[in-house]
């Protein structure tokens, strides 16, 4: 009796101690040595923002612009080391990869280094002074003991990024390099928008005028009207006048066709050299006198000798007048 | 008559002799002044009575010069066609820009065909004398006014129908490319179009969701509905943590985080599903009354029931919305060769995309020691099954005796 009795004890452990097992298996814990494998940190997504928010598909040289960029690792993003993200042109349209070096007109390199100290956030655009990081503004994860974290680079475009008209557009792709690799992304097919800037300082004096004159060479001519155009693309030079100039008691009104036949109107021809044979008549909406312009350099083209021809009718008050002329970059 | 003839000459020698008209030369420094944007860009095609209105119509005026200015904004349209600015006429502050969105109203009156529309900035200044010379900037659009239109509506719905107020953009859609006509952020979107491809995606805090390709024709009354999930799966990992003496495999690390972009959802559950060549496991790893709109990091110490067998396992996290599969992670893969080693595998390709299936204990990232709850499943089941096993032959083998 008594053996089965200690028969049925041991029985009664045998199925503690097989049960014990599952019963502690959520609470238990187990110490020795392990080793994580290293693995690669993934970028699972790279695009770009606007101020609103939304991603975009058309960017615009110059403006701000959020390029955010999430990156993960399973040893947690604290292991990711650097993080790159290279805005370049396809110019063929092939989803190239990168070229992998900055250039002012093809590829900026927006780069975070976790090491970088002062030079945390930097962009490599080649000899480009427009492409620009706006360092002060950009984040890194709050949490780098996470397993995925976001980066957000505040930047702009240059000047002259090559705009993307037809079947060329860009890419953006993205890099997370941890001490042993990489993982990375590739966001395709951004176009870059045209970009045109124009500066002049010029004036036109064109002083004293007599009543009927002008529209012929060296007659009420301003010339040597430098003019300087910046463009990442095609571009015409337009030039258009107010159309009316404000005397301190009189009005003229512009004449767009050139003849001035009534009283108190003027008009203008106006060249990007000082030919008069090949002068153009000017009106109020913009006259091309140039469709061959094409991209540029940061620093522009100058169009040095531009020319106007004023005409006024012969019936025209003496007075001093003020109003507008003005040249256009439109795109092309 | 002749008298009168005579005067009137005598005026004009008189005025041209004596009126001599003064053009003051203009004196402004003008630097810098430039635009971009899209408008350039667009293949506007519109019905008579319509209007187009979205953001991603737009031009941005820069002044880069290092003086405030003042910009005037001028438009070129045929007749029965406006383009609608917010502002024809404002200040721009030195090194600035701003951005114009670009609308257009298509009469009933204007005539269908193919036109050139154009937008011109420039600056101007206030109480100045003289001709001035300015720069300007301008684009010009391709539109073309149709006769024909069909009726459209955009819905952005939940998996289970309810309505979900996401993003919609709406494009006009040609070989090359897409220009945007028209968006909401309301979760739905009405209006005429003109008979032609489209293409409708619809966002949720920036995130693309879903996307429909259509076509409308002439008189059709068309709906598009679109279901987005806003839940989802980001950043999931399988991490293998190796003996650090042998490199044999211990535990798969499972990180990952789910995003909730939008509303609250209650009764959630994630499921671990590890495939592996032997056995299909299905681990609950979070259970939650309610999962909020926000990013939730996952975190979970995974050992196969029968422990580590030579062979792939293939990793993929199921999220559950009361009871009903709302959404899945990508899979991953892990293959553990024949000594216990463990090595990262791509799903399907077979190819290895990690630097290492060997853990180093040399490597700079080796814990010295690491405490994982969890992980001493396996042996507990091990030395508890031999106790009671042990236990119970020494039982049988009393009981036997007894018998004889």
């Amino acid at each position: 009796m008594k053996l089965i009795r200690f028969i049925g004890v041991l029985m009664a452990l045998a199925v503690f101690f097989s049960l014990a097992p599952v019963a502690m298996a959520d609470e238990d814990t187990v110490t020795g040595s392990f080793t994580p494998l290293n693995v690669l940190p993934t970028v699972t997504a790279v695009n770009i923002y606007d101020s609103g928010n939304s991603t975009i598909t058309n960017v615009s040289p110059q403006v701000y612009y959020f390029v955010k960029i999430s990156a993960g690792d399973g040893n947690t993003i604290d292991d990711i080391d650097q993080i790159d993200v290279h805005l370049f042109l396809d110019a063929s349209g092939t989803d190239p990869v990168s070229p992998g070096s900055g250039n002012v007109t093809s590829c900026g390199i927006l780069t975070w280094d976790k090491d970088g100290g002062g030079n945390e956030w930097t962009i490599d655009a080649g000899t480009s002074v427009t492409w620009s990081v706006v360092s002060a503004n950009c984040t890194k994860p709050s949490n780098m003991m996470a397993a995925i974290g976001e980066w957000i680079f505040v930047m702009r475009v240059g000047k002259v990024a090559t705009e993307t008209p037809a079947a060329g557009n860009w890419d953006v792709y993205g890099e997370a390099i941890d001490g042993s690799g990489s993982g990375d992304l590739y966001t395709r097919d951004k176009e870059m928008l045209w970009y045109g800037e124009i500066a002049t300082s010029a004036t036109a004096p064109f002083g004293g005028v007599n009543n009927g004159s002008g529209f012929a060479d060296n007659v009420n001519e301003v010339t040597d009207i430098s003019v300087t155009y910046i463009s990442n693309g095609n571009f015409d030079q337009l030039v258009k006048s107010d159309a009316t100039w404000d005397g301190v008691t009189f009005t003229a009104d512009y004449d767009s066709t050139g003849t001035c036949d009534d009283p108190q109107e003027f008009s203008l021809m106006a060249y990007d050299s000082d030919v008069f044979g090949s002068a153009v008549q000017v009106d109020t909406t913009g006259v091309n006198i140039d469709n061959t312009g094409t991209q540029t350099d940061e620093d522009g083209i100058d169009i040095t000798v531009n020319t106007l021809w004023l005409k006024i009718a012969l019936v025209f008050s003496n007075d001093t007048y003020s109003g507008n002329i003005v040249y256009i970059i439109a795109d092309r | 008559m002749a008298s009168s003839l005579k005067k009137a000459i005598c005026l004009g020698w008189l005025l041209a002799l004596f009126s001599t008209i003064i053009w003051v030369a203009p004196v402004q420094a003008q630097g810098g002044f430039a635009m971009s944007g899209s408008f350039y860009s667009q293949k506007l095609e519109l019905p008579q009575g319509t209007s187009l209105r979205t953001p991603d119509i737009y031009v941005v005026v820069f002044n880069n010069s290092d003086e405030d200015i003042n910009v005037k904004v001028s438009t070129n349209t045929p007749p029965g066609v406006t383009i609608i600015l917010q502002e024809y006429e404002f200040p721009l502050a030195a090194n600035s820009q701003k951005k114009i969105d670009i609308g257009v109203d298509i009469s009933m009156e204007a005539v269908p065909g193919d036109y050139r529309i154009g937008v011109t900035a420039e600056p101007f200044k206030t109480g100045l004398t003289g001709i001035q010379i300015v720069g300007g900037a301008g684009q010009e659009a391709d539109l073309t006014i149709t006769g024909d239109y069909g009726v459209l509506n955009v819905t952005t719905l939940s998996p289970d129908g309810a309505p979900v107020p996401a993003r919609i953009v709406l494009f006009r859609a040609y070989t090359d490319e897409n220009f945007e006509i028209a968006r909401t952020d309301t979760g739905e979107l009405d209006l005429n179009v003109s008979p032609g491809d489209y293409l409708t995606r619809a966002f949720i805090a920036g995130r693309q969701l879903a996307e429909e390709s259509f076509s409308v024709a002439a008189d059709e009354h068309k709906g598009v509905t679109m279901t987005v999930k806003t839940v989802y799966f980001e950043g999931f990992e399988v991490v293998p943590l190796a003996q650090r003496d042998t490199g044999e495999m211990v535990l798969a690390n499972v990180v990952c985080s789910i995003n909730n972009l939008l509303d609250a959802f209650t009764d959630v559950q994630v499921n671990l599903v590890v495939n592996s060549d032997a056995q299909q496991e299905n681990v609950n790893i979070l259970n939650t009354s309610r999962l909020e709109q926000s990013q939730t990091e996952i975190n979970y110490n995974y050992i196969p029931g029968n422990g580590w067998q030579a062979g792939t396992y293939i990793f993929k996290l199921e999220l559950e919305i009361g009871g009903q599969i709302y959404t899945t992670s990508q899979a991953k893969g892990l293959t553990v060769d024949e000594t216990g080693k463990a090595s990262l595998t791509t799903v399907g390709g077979g190819t290895i995309d990690s630097e290492t299936s060997t853990p180093t204990p040399t490597s700079s990232e080796a814990a010295d020691t690491e405490t994982v709850p969890g992980s001493s499943f396996i042996w507990l089941i091990i030395v508890g099954v031999a106790v009671g096993v042990l236990l119970i032959v020494i039982a049988v083998i009393l009981f036997v005796r007894k018998r004889m």
